[in-house]
């Protein structure tokens, strides 16, 4: 797959697609059929200082093309993360981006610092938009001011590129971005879940263990197309979008809108082998929509901030 | 959790036969790889409309049988909402595509010398499968179905083919005895040679907890549980049951991955 290379900011992907956090576990579950090298850049699933064993059940619900789900951030701890699947990504040569989640500031910096020793990590994403966690995750990022503050205390203890992921589920997404910019995030990756809920009309109640979950998939993708977009027109950053990313026309509309790469998740759930029609497509797709180069930014008008 | 405990793949099968079984439907249909072997307890992901992303996800079904020799795969589909009544309604001839196959099957070499096979209504559906695994190994098995009428049995014919005996409950009593296929298991403590060495069961989660209740501390219990799913490959943390822990601390597997087949006692049923 040559020719397909992309720049996301300080990071040089071999392929724009990029398999996004949660829905590809630690890169391995796909194995049969989808290999984590064959993507761009896989992230994995969000990880925090110690385990977390997650929402009770029933976490999932599927809606009109798409879904909610209401994990709540399970995962085995970044100790277990660095020991048990970040050797097989490095042999397989694999661009690791490390998820991270926490409950208070000083957890998501040691989870960065701890990560940051580690080799074979090619950048920190920080999730600051999982709707899921009561406390943490999305809390931080819908403030401004804590978006802010905490990019900039990771900053002070890690040198790799870190992408800050924002939360549609705000009033002011460019304000979040200006402030995470000027923190010293280097990639700005959107969007997260849409918060959501399904009812139950038999049992006259919430579907959900959790109440609330995240919506993801097809439906969501006009809402991704217009954060991506505000997000591009406030900041200067390179911008990972995703959100119901399901053929190679969408890779290139997310790039339009703004998008550096692109990330790919609930798609997966519907087909499995999306990413390789994707990847099959993009070549021909991009020569015959746009003279054969990555369009990003185009469906600007010209004189947009950029 | 680790990498390369996988083997699955995507397949298109061809529907031969849609056959109504029960409240269900069999559908036998014409896998041609030889790479396609499952084991009982196992289950596919199965694609409901290929070209639309509404239902957007899979569905997953039990393998009911599968005829190696043939290349027969056999559904039993309860047509419960969207998915599963679209696929039932599938014309000889269809094309199915699927992926799988999926999870961790039954422990058939737990089988002991008399196991017995417990399922309510649908449920009865991936164990005609673990029967003939059973039967293949010389194995002679006693099986317990149940639903709320005859006419809501499935699977009893091919279930008859491969058990020693097959024990019919129904709660109106329009077929074999009258009650919940549980009550078969009433007498168990003063049952001597004749006491099952194992339980394979599968049915409603009111039926399982009638299990725990009442035959866990002295039989083993084997469960396949069911969960919405949406990777079905353990990729996504959707399909969590409840598992039990020393202190009681919150925990949870898979039941996509290290199910969909349980020790009962090591799983908390919500
Ligand atoms: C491992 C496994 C094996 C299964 N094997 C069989 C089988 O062999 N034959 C069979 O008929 N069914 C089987 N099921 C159940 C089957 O997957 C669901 O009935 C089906 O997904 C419902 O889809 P639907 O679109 O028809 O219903 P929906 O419209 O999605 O929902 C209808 C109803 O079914 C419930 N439901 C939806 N998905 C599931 C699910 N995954 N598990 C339980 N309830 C669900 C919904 O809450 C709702 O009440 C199995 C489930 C699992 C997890
Ligand atoms: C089951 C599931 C689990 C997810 N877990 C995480 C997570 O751990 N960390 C995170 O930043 N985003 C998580 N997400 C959000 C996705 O990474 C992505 O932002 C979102 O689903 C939109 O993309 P999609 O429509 O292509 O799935 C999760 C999404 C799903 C569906
Ligand atoms: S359905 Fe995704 S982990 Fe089981």
């Amino acid at each position: 797959m040559s020719g397909l290379d992309v720049q996301l900011g300080p990071l040089a992907l071999k392929n724009p697609l990029v398999a996004v956090s949660g829905t590809f576990g630690f890169g391995f579950d796909y194995e049969p059929i989808l290999p984590p090298d064959l993507f761009g850049a896989v992230i994995v699933k969000g990880t925090s200082l110690v385990p977390w064993p997650g929402n009770p059940p029933p976490r999932l619900m599927e809606t009109p093309a798409g879904m909610l789900n209401a994990i709540g951030l399970e995962n085995p701890g970044v100790d277990v993360f660095l020991r048990d699947y970040l050797p097989l990504l490095r042999e397989r040569g694999v661009m690791v981006i490390a998820n991270v989640v926490g409950r208070t500031m000083s957890e998501y910096v040691a989870v960065s610092e701890r990560l940051s020793d580690a080799d074979g990590i090619a950048a920190l994403e920080l999730n600051i938009s999982c709707p899921n966690v009561k406390a943490g995750g999305m809390a931080f990022g819908t403030s401004v001011r804590d978006s802010e503050a905490l990019v900039a205390r990771v900053r002070q203890v890690t040198s790799l590129p870190i992408l800050v992921k924002l939360s549609p589920n705000v009033s002011d997404i460019g304000a979040i971005a200006r402030a995470v910019e000027a923190a010293g995030a280097d990639v700005i990756s959107l969007i997260n879940t849409v918060l959501g809920m399904a009812i139950d009309v038999h049992k006259r109640a919430p579907i959900l263990g959790n109440v609330f979950g995240g919506l993801s998939g097809p439906a969501i993708r006009p809402i991704a197309l217009r954060c991506i977009w505000q997000v591009y027109q406030s900041v200067s950053l390179p911008i990972l979008g995703m959100g119901g990313v399901s053929d190679s026309e969408d890779v290139l509309a997310f790039m339009m809108a703004g998008a550096s790469a692109v990330g790919i998740g609930t798609a997966l759930f519907a087909d499995p082998y999306a990413p390789r029609k994707i990847l099959e497509a993009l070549p021909g797709d991009r020569d015959r929509l746009t003279e054969g180069r990555w369009p990003i930014g185009w469906a600007h008008p010209k004189g947009g901030c950029r | 959790m680790l990498a390369g405990s996988l083997q699955f793949d995507q397949y298109e099968g061809v529907l031969l036969r849609n056959t109504p079984d029960g409240d269900s439907f069999r559908l036998d249909i014409e896998v041609k790889s030889d790479a396609f072997w499952p084991k009982a307890g196992q289950f596919l992901q199965v694609k409901i409309n290929p070209n639309a992303l509404d239902p957007l996800l899979h569905r997953p079904l039990s393998v009911s049988d599968f005829d190696a020799k043939a290349g027969i795969l056999t559904l039993r589909i309860r047509p419960v909402g969207r998915g599963t009544r679209h696929l039932v309604t599938r014309n000889p001839g269809s094309r199915i595509g699927f992926f799988g196959p999926l999870g961790e099957g039954f422990p058939l070499e737990q089988a002991g010398s008399s196991p017995w096979i417990i399922a309510g209504g649908i449920g009865a559906a991936p164990m005609v499968f673990l029967a003939r695994a059973l039967a293949e190994r010389g194995i002679r098995v006693r099986t317990l179905v149940g639903a709320a009428r005859a006419a809501d049995l499935v699977a009893v014919e091919a279930l008859k083919r491969f058990s020693q005996d097959v024990v019919i409950w129904t709660e109106d009593a329009s077929a074999g005895s009258q009650g919940v296929v549980t009550a078969g298991l009433a007498q168990i403590d003063e049952m001597q040679d004749e006491r099952p060495s194992v339980l394979y069961a599968c049915g409603p989660v009111g039926m399982l907890k009638t299990l725990e209740a009442t035959v866990l501390d002295t039989i083993p219990v084997f469960a396949s549980l069911e969960a919405h799913m949406a990777c079905g490959v353990g990729a996504c943390l959707g399909c969590a049951v409840g598992v039990r822990t020393p202190g009681g601390a919150p925990n949870y597997a898979r039941v996509c991955r290290e199910g969909p087949v349980f020790p009962l006692r090591e799983v908390v049923l919500s």
